[in-house]
């Protein structure tokens, strides 16, 4: 696909969404909606304005060339550690925050490549009883406990 | 000038260790991304419930001023920015850091927060009075209208990519209306989820946006490579007087709308950043460069954060309203040692409250030193490997976003902001425009909504019938003009997307 077809693609999506969320809010009462749905309109209208933009020349030049479809490991990591965060965010709640940080910890810096098993170990070591003694100790926060502590 | 004999009182052994202390925990709280100034000064009013007022409050005014600047640390190094009055410093502050220039970078933050906060400070000593009631002048008209200017900010940061700028700040305005209505109380776009009727916070949006998804951009390239690209850090922090000239106008302009911006209630640093921000790049000249780096663009916004602090505090000092969350926090700490706000707070109890003014003013004077010493250990994070520093962020970002309110939600909703983040900034969809339309989103409405009511629906006849509403649509109208004009310093943009896209991948490679 070329960059010029995704950008139009990207200017009819975000036009049918913005236009979706503009007919949940028709009914709203007491003029609640009105504030979403101006800026609904807003998007509408700019996302035409990007739709009739990549019909010009000048957008035809700039956005010459083709997507690049990338399906390596190491194209979708963000992609993979974004999702082992998810998890972690929901797994703070459910085993408490030290130990899912400790694992989270791990996991991730190994899933982004790095091998240095000395210098990550080392991080944790300092890393974990610095965040206990700074937020529990010292702020007195209550994060989430579960398992353990 | 008589308030000048107040300024002895601040030399005494208790005032002076309070301010240290102020200084020291505002400038971690602050750095730490969820943990800002808010709470910080709330944390030290336990602690000071029984200390005699002027040092509490020497302690609070200290806490205050060091949390806004502490947040600059990791927006400029991490591109996590510890405070949302810090965001925008995080654009070219973080840009100037992968080049290698972070010793730079922290050195001209050091001199515009320093000099912002005394220079407001001063502004909150004499001026206090005449400014408030220019406060007093903002009505209805005038909030949505400075809420508008500060939209406009989105235009001009979007570096080339207008339209697209324009639509993120849209989405975000569309984000900030998430949660309960607070006049009709009608849920919107909560689909039954409880935890979004409170809505999206700031707090949440500003940690998901740069911090979470700053980690996700470390997950890329290789991960032993560090954010800087050197292995040796500069330790010269002194600000160069060759630095201070080139960035002269940056600087004042930056100070200027701190000042401005600080005396209008509810708008406070996150609002005057941008617009210092947007100001500067409108300003720009040829050989600028904007979004890669720009020392300018950084000068104005770390000027204009820390000029709020001082004039912050008139509206609160004078008239009792707070000009934003850590002047209200300041202000419950001012009444629960006996003080009302009020011209009788400058008759009644002048010994407490210029000796706080001067307690402030001293505070931003020995931020500067502890600051740099700070900076020095800080600084070691930007040699730290890109796959290492991605889960420590993470981790950092969960906690500080759950310490700050204890709700789960906040939680997942920062984790949502930030694949959003990273997502608007893969495909050149400003996340900064995303933040702005949040922030602004509430005071828009609100003050597009009193407008409605105040006018018997005639918004235009009533906002053009008042003289700083136009002064101000005045600024808007320049503001897009300079916006939507092509810019000397972006030449570079507008040849194209495609050579700027390959340029990013040679960089990560």
């Amino acid at each position: 696909m070329t960059r010029l077809m995704a950008e139009r693609l990207v200017a009819i999506g975000l036009i049918l969404a913005a236009g979706f969320m503009y007919t949940r809010t028709i009914g709203w009462p007491q003029r609640a909606g009105a504030f979403p749905q101006f800026a609904e309109i807003g998007i509408m209208v700019l996302a035409f304005g990007m739709l009739l933009r990549s019909l010009t020349a000048r957008d035809k030049e700039r956005l010459k060339g083709m997507v690049n479809f990338d399906f390596s490991y190491t194209a979708w990591k963000p992609i993979y550690v974004m999702v082992v965060g998810v998890v972690y965010s929901i797994a703070v709640f459910e085993i408490g925050f030290y130990v899912a940080s400790f694992f989270f910890y791990f996991i991730a810096a190994y899933m982004t490549g790095l091998r240095d098993h000395k210098l990550i170990v080392l991080t944790a070591v300092i890393l974990f009883p610095l965040l206990y003694a700074f937020f529990t100790l010292v702020l007195g926060a209550f994060l989430p406990e579960g398992i353990l502590f | 000038m008589e308030s000048i004999d107040f300024l002895l009182n601040v030399l005494t052994l208790a005032n002076l260790g309070a301010m240290f202390v102020g200084i020291v925990v505002g400038l971690i709280i602050g750095a730490i991304p969820g943990l800002g100034p808010p709470m910080a000064i709330a944390l030290m009013i336990p602690i000071s419930f029984e200390w005699p007022a002027e040092t509490a409050l020497i302690l609070m005014v200290s806490t205050y001023a060091a949390g806004i600047y502490g947040g600059s640390f990791t927006a400029i190094l991490l591109r996590a920015p510890g405070t949302s009055a810090s965001a925008a410093s995080a654009i070219e502050g973080y840009e100037m850091t992968k080049r290698g220039r972070a010793t730079e970078a922290i050195r001209m933050s050091t001199f515009a927060s320093v000099m912002g906060g005394l220079i407001s400070g001063f502004a909150l000593l004499y001026l206090s009075p005449p400014l408030a009631k220019v406060s007093l002048l903002f009505g209805p008209s005038e909030f949505f209208v400075v809420a508008l200017l500060g939209l406009t900010a989105i235009a001009a940061v979007s570096f080339g990519a207008v339209l697209k700028g324009l639509i993120a700040g849209l989405a975000g305005l569309l984000i900030s209306t998430i949660g309960v209505d607070a006049a009709s109380a009608f849920p919107r776009f909560t689909y039954g989820a409880t935890g979004l009727l409170s809505g999206v916070g700031i707090l949440p949006a500003v940690i998901g946006l740069f911090a979470f998804a700053q980690a996700l951009t470390l997950c890329e390239g290789s991960p032993k490579s560090n954010i800087s690209g050197t292995t040796k850090l500069s330790w010269n922090i002194l600000p160069r007087v060759s630095e201070i000239m080139h960035c002269r106008w940056s600087l004042v302009r930056g100070w200027v709308t701190g000042l401005v911006m600080g005396i209008v209630p509810a708008a406070g640093a996150s609002v005057a950043q941008w617009i210092a921000y947007a100001w500067e790049i409108q300003r720009g000249k040829e050989g600028d460069k904007f979004g890669e780096g720009e020392v300018k663009g950084l000068a104005a916004t770390e000027g204009s954060n820390n000029g709020v602090t001082g004039t912050s505090l008139i509206p609160m000092f004078v008239l009792g309203i707070p000009g934003g969350i850590s002047a209200a926090v300041i202000l419950g700490a001012l009444m629960i040692h006996g003080l009302q706000p009020g011209d009788r707070l400058f008759t009644d109890s002048p010994e407490v409250i210029f000796t706080v003014i001067w307690g402030f003013i001293l505070a931003n004077f020995f931020m500067g030193g502890i600051a740099a010493v700070m900076a020095r250990l800080l600084a070691y994070v930007t040699l730290f490997p890109r796959g290492l520093l991605a889960p420590i962020i993470m981790i950092f970002c969960v906690v500080g976003t759950f310490a700050a309110s204890g709700n789960p939600w906040d939680v997942w909703i920062m984790i949502a902001m930030g694949i959003i983040g990273y997502l608007a900034q893969k495909y050149n969809f400003s996340p900064a425009g995303i933040l702005l339309g949040i922030i602004l989103g509430p005071i828009a409405e609100e003050g597009l909504r009193n407008v409605l009511i105040v006018s018997d629906d005639q918004p235009f006849q009533f906002i053009f019938s008042r003289w700083i509403s136009d002064v101000i649509i005045f600024m808007i109208v320049v503001a897009l003009y300079y916006s939507f004009k092509p810019k000397a310093w972006d030449k570079a943009v507008e040849q194209g997307e495609a050579t700027l896209a390959a340029g990013e991948e040679q960089k990560d490679t």
